[in-house]
């Protein structure tokens, strides 16, 4: 077998599988495609000398390693401007209000965890994502110290990631498969309902 | 999941968040990341619980700034409210919505791409009805999605307020070109305010521009109601362009001007083109150079200058890209002969007299 054949050959039998893991985490189809992607080119560059014992396991490790990055390397690129929304929104064709939507519907979830929190968490957890002040800042606005400040925070993310968690359990197949405007605006509009 | 795996992944998502939390803070010191890394790449059901706090982390990125309190103004009302009432958000003269800790860099930012003025700041205290407004900026398009599931797409240069109440859902087009998805709710009408009218829809799709004191509106599915926006006591005075409200249904288009109002019916290629600006594109049939020009004015904020009456007259035809506005400028070169010069703040089109066209563009560079 060539080196080509063997990357194909790998290809065709773990894409499937490694797109699935990772759409797990970016829940939007084009970006977990394209990371799948890249997971294979970055491998394949890597390991292309060698005979790999475990394909798999190292495709796998590869992908959770480039999710990490790209998580990361958002967060960095957004703490020097500061547009999310505008990202979120961009204007395009029918594919980009797709991911906009299914954007929308992480926020629908993360929301609902946050309203479980208790009020002291909540505010210091909103002060700090969206009023953007520091641990610090917040801690002093509030009259408590930064490292609670922190707990908060560390307890907010915790809730929400266990009600995307949970949402993408239930709901993985639907949330891959919108195409529908329509049909997702009616699942938008009886989750408002339901809170 | 079994219990003990639900459990083991509460904890893992636990300790996960707490390093993402202490990796937020911005302050990391080299043991601490390096405990992180070492963590990540020697467990991976460890790794697997980071994600998923990495995941929502980056969801909730979404409410940062003023466009995300917004958003969360839009989304969750109460919660946003919630915040103000505990009296904890930045106070004036600083605004609440504007970061201290990011300084001022990411306010031009925002204004030269989509500001998005929190209107709502105020009326967070009321029990109204919130409006927020939207603006794009020359060049831009934007896409933004109502909390009752209405799409609006803003063309260049476009100016709106929104405000969502339980009896009517109401936007003020101040200026500008808008394409509206409505979503269906027959108890709460979607009302466009433009100019002097007011247009009515209940879940339909249509495109209103507005641009020098012209009012045109163009429906592309279902049917809307367009009636002059009059104060009760004055709906009689018949001297009125629109006393009586006028239907349109798809196809229709409606143009309000100081002549008065004016209907025709557009074929669907017709309405696919004068709607694929939401796409990026404008379509042009062998149409006036100048009347071109006059239509991509709104998406360059370069003064495009016909120096010639010649100019003027050539008759041009094809797709642009409404963000290469410019370069389709600079390619007219290539099928005419003119010659076109780009400065820091102008476009100038002139008529090439002499074959070395070089030469006239730097001889006129100079001068300029």
């Amino acid at each position: 077998m060539t080196i080509k054949s063997l990357f194909e050959a790998q290809y065709r039998k773990y894409a499937p599988e490694v797109q699935n893991f990772i759409a797990r985490y970016v829940g939007n189809y084009s970006t977990a495609e394209d990371l799948t992607h890249e997971v294979f080119i970055n491998s394949f560059k890597a390991t292309r000398e060698k005979e790999l014992e475990n394909p798999r396991a190292y495709l796998f490790a590869a992908a959770r390693n480039h999710l990490i990055n790209h998580f990361r390397n958002r967060t960095n690129r957004r703490s020097d401007v500061t547009v999310e929304f505008d990202e979120m929104v961009h204007a395009g064709d029918m594919r980009a209000e797709d991911k906009r939507l299914e954007a929308r519907d992480d926020l629908q979830q993360v929301l609902k965890a946050i309203r479980t929190l208790p009020p002291r968490a909540q505010q210091a957890f909103l002060l700090n994502r969206v009023h953007q002040l520091s641990y610090g800042e917040v801690g002093k606005r509030m009259g408590i110290s930064p490292r609670t400040v922190e707990n908060h925070v560390a307890k907010a993310l915790l809730v929400c990631a266990r009600q995307l968690a949970a949402s993408t359990e239930n709901t993985t197949t639907i949330a891959d498969n919108i195409t529908d405007l329509a049909a997702h605006r009616d699942r938008l509009r009886s989750q408002a309902m339901d809170r | 999941m079994s219990k003990s795996d639900l459990e083991k992944f509460d904890d893992l998502t636990a300790e996960a968040a707490t390093w993402r939390a202490r990796e937020r803070a911005g302050d990391m010191i080299s043991r601490e990341r390096a405990e992180l890394e070492a963590r990540l790449a020697s467990d991976t059901a460890f790794a697997d619980a980071y994600l998923g706090v990495l995941r929502a982390d980056d969801a909730l990125d979404a409410f940062q700034g003023a466009a995300g309190a917004d958003l969360l103004a839009s989304l969750d009302p109460e919660l946003a409210r919630d915040i103000g009432h505990a009296g904890l958000i930045p106070s004036p003269p600083r605004p609440w919505w504007q970061p201290s800790r990011r300084g001022m860099g990411w306010m031009s930012t925002v204004a030269a791409s989509f500001l998005l003025l929190a209107v709502a700041s105020l009326s967070l205290f009321d029990r109204g009805p919130m409006s927020t407004m939207y603006e794009t900026s020359v060049g831009e398009s934007r896409t933004i999605m109502l909390k009752d599931g209405s799409v609006i797409t803003l063309n260049t240069d476009t100016r709106l307020s929104v405000a969502l109440a339980s009896q009517e859902r109401r936007i003020l087009l101040e200026r500008g070109e808008a394409y509206f998805d409505v979503a269906k709710d027959k108890a709460r009408p979607f009302v466009v305010v433009v100019g002097d009218e007011i247009v009515r829809a209940v879940g339909t799709e249509f495109n209103i521009r507005r641009r020098s004191d012209i009012t045109n509106v163009m429906v592309t599915e279902g049917v809307v109601e367009v009636k002059k926006n009059l104060p009760d006591a004055t709906q009689g005075d018949t001297s009125r362009p629109l006393p009586v409200p006028v239907s349109l249904k798809v196809g229709d288009d409606l143009t309000v001007d100081h002549e008065g109002v004016r209907t025709n019916t557009l074929s669907a290629e017709e309405l696919a083109q004068r709607t694929s600006w939401r796409r990026g594109m404008l379509h042009f049939k062998a149409k006036r150079l100048d009347a071109v020009v006059q239509e991509i004015q709104y998406y360059l904020d370069k003064e495009i200058i016909i120096a010639s009456d010649d100019v003027a007259d050539l008759m041009v035809g094809g797709s642009i890209n409404t963000q290469n506005v410019a370069s389709f400028l600079k390619g007219l070169e290539l099928n005419f002969p003119v010659t076109v010069i780009e400065r820091d703040s102008v476009i100038i089109i002139s008529y090439r007299e002499r074959r070395d066209a070089g030469a006239t563009a730097s001889g006129l560079a100079i001068i300029l």
